[in-house]
């Protein structure tokens, strides 16, 4: 184990901290609207699509402690992009799955051509992997799904969807679960698009039997329950370090706050209280970095349990920290805090968004019992 | 000491649910189960149809209006209107400015200021917080010098609610620069169209607009807007932050959203299995209530305690406010990624709620949420309560 960053590392570090400064400084008491521009082309001119994606792909193949820092920045610079949607889930499963002809698809979004978005999740999927309703039956050639899925990230901007679909078994059972390649809108595709409290792009889709051709599966029939398991794990790390990002930027400004803000003729930062809470807010950020290490350490190995298990146990503490960090800096900027020209309360929100996405903290440290 | 059950309780709860039942208009409680910021035209218009009934201020004096009920009665009362989604009154005229007004005011004050607090038709606003002074309110540095027959004052308040909507604003300022801060102040009664007041809106972190930053800028307010003696405000401000205690423990509010919180709980599901039968969500949810049990409790030995002289008074808002949040919490937990989709609050821009809106969907749930962080924040942030407590009841 080695915890020194390396140079390139670093060099990698900083690269996307100034390109999250320049391309999204903070800009808080704005109606959030749909459509806005992004800045997928840089992400993409910088290399940063190819992170986490195998060489055979395309990807640079590297190792997922990369992929971390990425994500950390994104999340200290309140770097709202579909990054983990397309590249880390969808990209990532087509790469370990597909057919020669879809691993083009991969390259595309690599050079930044190309935006995909993972539909997955169901309203009664709440991070049970297997709980998926949305089913796809034979017709011909191709298949008709029907189902609907529940906020998709980046769906709105995408040009494909990766959704996952039964083409046998029934909800909750691993066996049966397929991939397939879906246009974003078409005949049985009903798409309802918004953003998230966070600032994300997002979608509610509902297929009703919406066909897609033989060529769109991506994988085995059948048997895409593994990889979608592997992705997910890999995803709920990148977004374990994101909110690592949002809780060590919070805890900056809200020491920073504390030494400013003067009350009863001394700075806040002087009573002990606050003293107290600040250091408590701070020794949950340590160890959450310290889970969240646990967690890339396990992608080191090939064990698939121990890689579910520690990104369980990842998630499940980093959403609890999480919560407690950013609630603990807004009480400490009193009033201030309420403000959306504030930075602290979009921190806030992210970290909820991201306590609530691929299973909250109760479910995550069932999962981690379970996986024992 | 007895808690012998009163029949009579029962037959009022019962004619408080029919009354409501009859008269809260069912477009007023279909947006008020909505969960956004309420509306002037809401609070005014349920305040007006309390207030024909004569029951618009439960908690007042006989002799001002109130309806004499014993605290068990307005606590029902209290209660029925929540679960009802009738809207929330807003309480800065009929729990603050009215209270101080009965208690310190003159008789020409009362007359003038009394009847369109109970009737809803006025709307007030507290002007107290400036930017440098938060929970060291007693440091406020809004002036008022007093010039011929009238007060001048300047000065600038901060986190506003209602500024936008008020017709009235009472207000904290200096009338004594030397000496020790708490005994300089004094309160005023400000109409909100005198010239040199304005007013700029504070977004908050739900994305609604309910609080405003107020500029004073060389109001000229007659001697008849100063209430009681030059230099007493603070005891005044004292006297208004006790009435605030028993209703911030929002104990009916709670109520409602434990209920909602429920319902939430068994609609939405992992797999085939409701949220309210997964044994650690309903832990939680069992938590939340029994805390909410010993609350009301604490609130009705407070409400009994005339002399003001028990603990447990100090200790409601801190643990209401705690309450309140952990309730919030819960529902958004039990949404799951359904509480992450963005609804605009019309408050901020009607134009933006152009969507059809379905309670099921609790759209303004994140919102609630997000907005009630700054329960312990308010009304004495929840740091300054365990002072108070330490100090006063503890002695330390």
């Amino acid at each position: 184990m080695d915890f020194a960053e390396t140079n390139e590392q670093s060099l990698l570090r900083e690269s996307v901290r100034r390109f999250a400064a320049k391309t999204h400084p903070f800009k808080g008491g704005v109606q959030p609207v749909l459509g806005a521009a992004g800045n997928w082309n840089d992400i993409a001119a910088n290399g940063w699509t190819a992170i986490s994606l195998p060489e055979e792909a395309g990807g640079i193949g590297a190792s997922p402690v990369e992929l971390a820092i990425v994500l950390e920045e994104f999340g200290r610079g309140l770097v709202a992009e579909p990054f983990v949607s397309c590249v880390v889930l969808a990209a990532r499963a087509i790469a370990l799955l597909g057919s020669p002809e879809q691993l083009a698809i991969v390259e595309r979004v690599i050079e930044g051509n190309l935006l995909l978005a993972f539909a997955h999740e169901e309203r009664t999927t709440r991070g049970a992997i297997a709980e998926v309703a949305t089913s796809a039956k034979r017709d011909g050639g191709g298949w008709r799904l029907s189902g609907a899925k529940t906020c998709v990230h980046g769906a709105p901007g995408a040009d494909k969807l990766l959704v996952s679909a039964r083409t046998s078994g029934a909800p909750g059972q691993s066996v049966g679960i397929s991939l397939f390649l879906v246009p974003t809108s078409g005949a049985g595709i009903e798409r309802a698009d918004y953003m998230t409290i966070d600032g994300f792009e997002a979608a509610d889709i509902v297929f009703d039997e919406a066909f897609v051709p033989a060529d769109a599966i991506v994988g085995p029939e059948g048997g895409a329950y593994a990889t979608l398991r592997d992705v997910i794990d890999l995803a709920i790390v990148a977004l374990c370090a994101e909110a690592l990002g949002n809780m060590e930027r919070t805890l900056q400004l809200t020491r920073d706050y504390a030494m400013l803000r003067r009350q009863f003729g001394k700075t806040i930062g002087s009573f002990q209280a606050v003293q107290h809470r600040l250091a408590d807010m701070l020794t949950e950020l340590e160890m959450s970095r310290s889970s969240l290490y646990s967690a890339l350490a396990s992608r080191f190995s090939t064990d698939r349990t121990a890689q579910s298990r520690a990104a369980s146990g990842c998630k499940a503490f980093i959403g609890r920290a999480g919560r407690f960090i950013c609630e603990n800096a807004i009480q400490l900027h009193g009033g201030l805090g309420m403000a959306d020209e504030v930075e602290v309360g979009h921190h806030y929100r992210r970290v909820l968004a991201i306590d609530a996405a691929f299973g909250n903290t109760d479910y995550h440290l069932r999962r981690f019992a379970a996986l024992a | 000491m007895d808690f012998i059950p009163d029949p009579a309780e029962q037959s009022f709860r019962d004619e408080v649910r029919s009354f409501i039942a009859g008269a809260l208009p069912p477009e007023i409680a279909a947006r008020t189960r909505l969960d956004f910021r309420p509306r002037r035209e809401d609070m005014q218009e349920w305040n007006a149809v309390l207030y024909r009934k004569g029951w618009s201020a439960p908690g007042w004096p006989k002799e001002y209006g109130g309806t004499g009920w014993s605290p068990v009665q307005r606590h029902i009362f209290a209660e029925e209107c929540a679960a009802a989604d009738a809207p929330a009154l807003s309480v800065f005229g009929l729990q603050l400015a009215g209270p101080t007004i009965y208690t310190f005011g003159s008789a020409q004050q009362k007359r003038r200021h009394l009847p369109g607090i109970l009737s809803g038709d006025v709307f007030w606003c507290q002007g107290f917080s400036e930017p440098e002074a938060g929970s060291d309110l007693a440091s406020l540095r809004t002036q008022a010098v007093h010039d011929g027959d009238e007060w001048v004052i300047t000065g600038r308040k901060i986190w506003t609610t209602h500024a936008h909507f008020a017709d009235m604003i009472f207000c904290l300022a200096r009338t004594d620069p030397e000496g020790k801060p708490q005994r300089g102040l004094s309160f005023f009664l400000i109409d909100m169209k005198t010239p040199g007041i304005s007013m700029r809106p504070i977004i908050t972190i739900d994305r609604s607009h309910e609080v405003n930053e107020v500029v004073l800028d060389n109001v000229r307010v007659p001697s008849d807007g100063l209430i009681g003696e030059v230099n007493r405000g603070w005891d005044y401000a004292k006297f208004l932050l006790t009435c605030e205690r028993t209703f911030s423990a929002h104990v009916p509010k709670s109520r409602r959203a434990l209920r909602r919180l429920k319902e939430i709980a068994a609609r939405e599901r992992q797999g085939g299995v409701p949220l309210a039968d997964d044994p650690v969500f309903r832990g939680k949810i069992a938590e939340a209530e029994v805390e909410l049990q010993a609350l009301e409790f604490a609130v009705y030995r407070t409400l009994s305690d005339a002399a003001g002289t028990s603990a447990v008074g100090t200790i409601l808002k801190m643990r209401g406010s705690e309450l309140e949040q952990r309730l919030t919490g819960l529902i958004i937990e039990a949404l799951g990624p359904r509480a992450l989709r963005y609804w605009p609050d019309p408050s901020w821009d009607a134009s933006l709620s152009n969507v059809l809106l379905h309670p099921e969907d609790e759209p303004g749930a994140m919102g609630t949420h997000l907005f009630l962080r700054a329960a312990t924040i308010y009304s004495g942030s929840n740091e300054i309560q365990r002072n108070i407590i330490a100090k006063r009841v503890l002695g330390l």
